[in-house]
């Protein structure tokens, strides 16, 4: 395997590397020793410092976070040829494990938030709950038609390309536009960290890939589900089919938000991230009416209040139909 | 992490363009070689994918003898002849492949290139050619790679790419030490 890349900028203190499988695992654990955990996992081109406002400000919530880079990513190992999901699987299990403690949030986001649903599916019992972002369990057609686009788009035309793709479908034009003229500056990082080669690899583990719809049953804790209103790579009905098959979800659409909003409103998903884990842990989960299937809305700043999705209205569209 | 350094004006100093491009033709020459050679026996899609990428590489070949601002460095000359036997190749129906692919995953020049560098500068655009061309040099070695794994144990494959890998590592980690070199 090729190790990885120490190009990556410095994440400060990370923990020494895990050992999974004969790979090793980058990641690092911030926080109080006490605090509940909050395990946060990467998008497929990201790396573990584009957690770090996140990361911080859920340190000062009262939390202990982990990130990491999953493997192919960043300071993480990069298997020349093959990456299963299940490896990715085990890596984030690794991570439970070495953070000490009983039970865990995992937290991951479109390819992570992936990982996460298999590794809820695979190892409920030692979650407190799951926050699935901008993500899916089944393959539709149009994802797997623009998921086969990107990996060509990287094959003939490198990182460079792929980002060139991803930048205007996943993020806002309010984000872009202060930054159209140091763009190349702002991909600098995730073409430095990434390697082609890799990241074709994480693609390519989509290979053969089945639905997890029927194992959706088995994740039996409390599961938040965000969505970016106006997310086109995985789009509303993906996240709505994961409410529908986890028994005690809730689905929040993010305003204005697109697929990569963690990226765009660092704050507001923290709060978001910080308000589930405090609900879960304090009971009030459905003791305020939360989860059980319900749809809702967040606030668009992170001082103000989630809301239920307004009655009568049909959350899968996107003009006001009546449900 | 090394990085380039920039005169005045904007461009690579020129000593460190002649250690760097001289390991850069060596190293994408032997692609070169690699897959014409390949591709000379190998019939159907394969053979056409390994001959376009010998053709690609040797135009990285040609864009970097143009653009690097040569000058004698004995360094270089004591050290081609390790490179190149590097690039001799081994018994074993994956170790050609495997070697292609060590060097279109470890041989990455770009990031090297600050950002502060002039986009115009002959140097600066070979280098980002490079990097242009990099998902698709890689495709024949990983795809005949993967495809291998049909009749040979994954483990084995990855074996054979992680030996190649380790050393053009070596090489490229000490090239990179001698660009640090006052």
């Amino acid at each position: 395997m090729i190790r990885g890349t120490s190009s990556v900028p410095d994440p400060g203190s990370p923990a020494p590397p895990l050992e999974v499988g004969g790979r090793r695992l980058s990641w690092r654990l911030d926080g109080p020793a006490d605090a509940p955990v909050l395990v946060l996992v990467n998008g497929l081109t990201q790396y573990a410092e584009l957690w770090t406002a996140h990361r911080e400000a859920l340190v000062e919530q009262g939390f202990r976070v982990a990130t990491c880079d999953l493997f192919g990513q960043g300071r993480s190992d990069k298997p020349a040829l093959f990456i299963d999901q299940d490896d990715q699987v085990a890596a984030l299990q690794a991570i439970v494990e070495a953070t000490g403690a009983p039970r865990v949030f995992v937290a991951g986001i479109s390819f992570g938030g992936l990982i996460a649903l298999r590794h809820a599916i695979a190892h409920a019992d030692r979650l407190h709950g799951l926050v699935a972002m901008s993500t899916f369990a089944t393959l539709s057609p149009q994802l797997l038609l623009l998921g086969s686009a990107l990996l060509k788009g990287l094959a003939l035309g490198g990182i460079s390309y792929l980002q060139d793709l991803l930048l205007p479908m996943n993020l806002s034009d309010d984000w872009l536009g202060p930054r159209l003229g140091q763009l190349e500056a702002v991909k600098r990082a995730g073409l430095v960290g990434n390697d082609v080669f890799a990241l074709q690899n994480l693609m390519e583990s989509f290979v053969g890939f089945r639905t997890l719809s029927p194992d959706l049953g088995r994740i039996g804790c409390p599961t938040l589900i965000l969505n970016g209103e106006h997310d086109f790579l995985t789009p509303r009905h993906l996240h709505d089919e994961l409410r529908r098959g986890i028994p005690d979800s809730e689905l929040v659409i993010v305003p204005r938000a697109y697929h990569a909003f963690t990226l765009e409103q660092p704050a507001l998903t923290a709060s978001l991230l910080g308000d589930f884990a405090r609900d879960v842990l304090a009971g009030r989960w459905r003791a305020t009416g939360r989860g059980g299937g319900r749809v809702a809305v967040a606030p668009e700043t992170p001082e103000d209040t989630l809301l239920p999705f307004p009655a009568g209205f049909d959350h899968l569209r996107a003009i006001p139909v009546p449900a | 992490m090394t990085m380039l350094n920039l005169v005045a004006s904007g461009r690579v100093l020129p000593w460190q363009q002649a250690r760097l491009g001289a390991f850069l033709v060596s190293a994408y020459g032997a692609l070169a070689r690699l897959g014409a050679g390949q591709a000379a026996w190998l019939g159907g899609p394969a053979g056409v994918a390994l001959q376009a990428q010998g053709f690609a590489a040797a135009g990285l070949v040609a864009a970097l003898l143009r653009a690097t601002a040569w000058r004698p460095d004995p360094w270089v000359a004591m050290r081609l002849p390790i490179c190149e036997a590097t690039w001799l190749p081994r018994p074993g129906g994956a170790d050609a492949l495997a070697l292609g692919l060590a060097i279109g995953t470890v041989v990455r020049p770009m990031p090297l290139l600050p950002h502060e560098a002039r986009q115009d500068d002959a140097f600066a655009a070979a280098l980002l050619l490079a990097e242009a061309e990099a998902g698709r040099l890689l495709q024949p070695n990983l795809r005949l790679l993967k495809a291998m794994a049909a009749s040979t144990p994954r483990a084995e494959l990855e074996g054979a790419a992680e030996r190649r890998r380790d050393a053009v590592a070596a090489l490229w980690a000490e090239r990179l030490a001698a660009l640090d070199d006052a």
